[in-house]
């Protein structure tokens, strides 16, 4: 049987503007699992729920099996996290953040620290604030492997991230999985970094969960179909997802099992980014 | 317990770059001491400063985001907030310490006597003024964010203050003043007592604060 890491069942939360809902999705041991969705979709309030950053207002949470409530403070010893920003004071220096975040860590391995910061040529004596976004998320990343973090959970890790640095971030979290031991949830409206390492996708729409399944899954279940625009008929129009239409032709998205009646047409595999786009219209 | 203290323990490094500005605290003190101040009013003045460098942790906390970092940490919400009272306890405790130390340095200095019973009242008096204010600012602070809470947390300032300027002009309020100074044992006694229940009560409703912002 499969180990969960993370499960998320019907979970609810509520804000005058936006409501999360019915999100259920599962995250196995040794797998990375891309959470996307567009801004505002809900990705960031369900990690914050995740870490209890904010009060669910229904459903449950399990992170390796445990309520994560009731042993938080025990799950947090296994749990790394990565935020789109810093999130240590910036008047310390890499090695004060050892000192200071060490102390909470019952297997903290200060060893693995100082080759991590090697690694990452983070200079130990260089102030937080001194360090570009890209060695920042080093240096979290470099406290959550010293901790020996079992799940890591990234918010929006990439974003603002040259592609070198970004190729880099995700050269390490795919070294970071290899043991089939540790696992990832990480939310990014970056899709191409998921297509590279992601096992699994949650996509949320407007709060809701609209897809959880492995990559496979999600790219098998739809084509990008393409035409001219007079063989673009009434039921294909109704089954199509973000048509798009020029002077040329037509484009979208359609089910895959539904493409049996639509044989003459150009039928494309698309990319996660692709299906994003065509949903979100 | 540990769990506090190391939460006491990331307080201090949060706030490691803002001590330069504590060395003012000894200065301000010794040159008070020197003007033939008494303990009391040294210890008065320490509690003071205290109270204002304090909120220093909750612009510092704002700036760098610290409610992620303290999300991402094996501790429990009600334990950082306890953690933050401590913290602040722990130092008006160093303050004080630095009163005294130059209250007896200044004494020995200038051959003044030096009386424990007004050691005793200071501490006191000074924790009184410090628990009753810091017992309606941190509350404040831990709802609102530093950029928020800080005008309100002029008020307590300003009431204190406002207390002390009115009682000059009102007898009963005189009286009630004198009447505290004659009796020094029943004050000092009272001062704690208040000052510890403020503090309690302070810390449930902060709790509770920092529970409402989830």
């Amino acid at each position: 049987m499969t180990e969960n890491y993370l499960e998320l069942h019907n979970i609810k939360k509520s804000f005058s503007d936006f409501t999360l809902e019915d999100i259920t999705f599962s995250l196995p041991k040794g797998f990375i699992m891309g959470l996307i969705g567009s801004n505002g979709a809900g990705k960031t309030t369900t990690i914050n729920l995740i870490l209890n950053m904010l009060e669910k207002e229904q459903g449950k949470i399990e992170i390796f099996g445990q309520d994560h409530l009731k042993n938080e403070k025990q799950i947090k010893q296994s749990i790394g996290v990565v935020f789109d920003s810093n999130f240590f004071v910036d008047a310390w220096t890499v090695k004060e953040t050892e000192k200071a975040i060490s102390i909470f860590y019952d297997e903290w391995n200060h060893s693995m620290f100082q080759e991590l910061i090697k690694k990452f040529e983070l200079p130990a004596n260089a102030k937080v604030r001194e360090l570009s976004r890209g060695m920042q998320m080093k240096l979290m990343l470099a406290c959550a492997f010293s901790h020996n973090a079992k799940l890591l959970i990234l918010d929006e890790p990439t974003s603002g991230l040259d592609p070198a640095t970004r190729d880099e971030f995700l050269e390490i979290l795919q070294d970071y999985i290899k043991d089939g031991e540790k696992s990832v949830l990480f939310s990014t409206h970056i899709t191409i970094d998921l297509e590279r390492i992601a096992d699994y996708i949650t996509y949320l729409k407007h709060g809701r969960l609209f897809f959880t399944g492995s990559r496979e899954q999600l790219l098998e279940k739809y084509f990008i179909i393409k035409g001219v625009s007079h063989e673009l008929t009434d039921d294909l129009r109704r089954s199509i997802v973000g048509l798009r239409q020029t002077n040329m032709g037509f484009e979208g998205l359609i089910e895959a099992s539904t493409t049996k009646q639509y044989k003459g047409y150009v039928l494309d595999v698309p990319t996660i980014d692709d299906i994003m786009i065509y949903m979100g219209k | 317990m540990r769990a506090i203290l190391r939460i006491v323990k990331l307080d201090f490094y949060t706030l490691k770059e803002q001590f330069s500005t504590y060395w003012i605290l000894p200065v301000v003190i010794l040159i008070f001491s020197a003007m033939s101040s008494s303990i009391v009013v040294l210890s008065i003045t320490a509690a003071w400063f205290i109270l204002i460098v304090n909120t220093n942790i909750f612009a510092i906390q704002e700036k760098n985001g610290l409610e992620r970092l303290y999300a991402s940490l094996p501790i429990r919400q009600s334990h950082i907030v306890l953690g933050r009272y401590v913290f602040t306890i722990i130092n008006f405790l160093l303050s004080y310490l630095i009163a005294l130390v130059a209250g007896i340095v200044t004494s020995i200095a200038y051959s003044r006597e030096f009386l424990m019973a007004d050691t005793i009242k200071g501490f006191c008096l000074a924790f009184l003024l410090f628990s009753v204010i810091s017992a309606m600012q941190l509350p404040i602070y831990i709802k609102a964010g530093y950029t928020k809470g800080k005008m309100l947390s002029l008020i307590p300032f300003v009431a204190v203050i406002g207390l002390l300027f009115i009682s000059s002009f009102v007898d009963g309020f005189s009286s009630i003043i004198n009447s505290a100074l004659v009796h020094t044992g029943f004050t000092s006694v009272a001062s704690l007592v208040i000052g510890v229940v403020a503090t309690i009560i302070s810390y449930y409703v902060s709790v509770q604060c920092y529970k409402k912002k989830r």
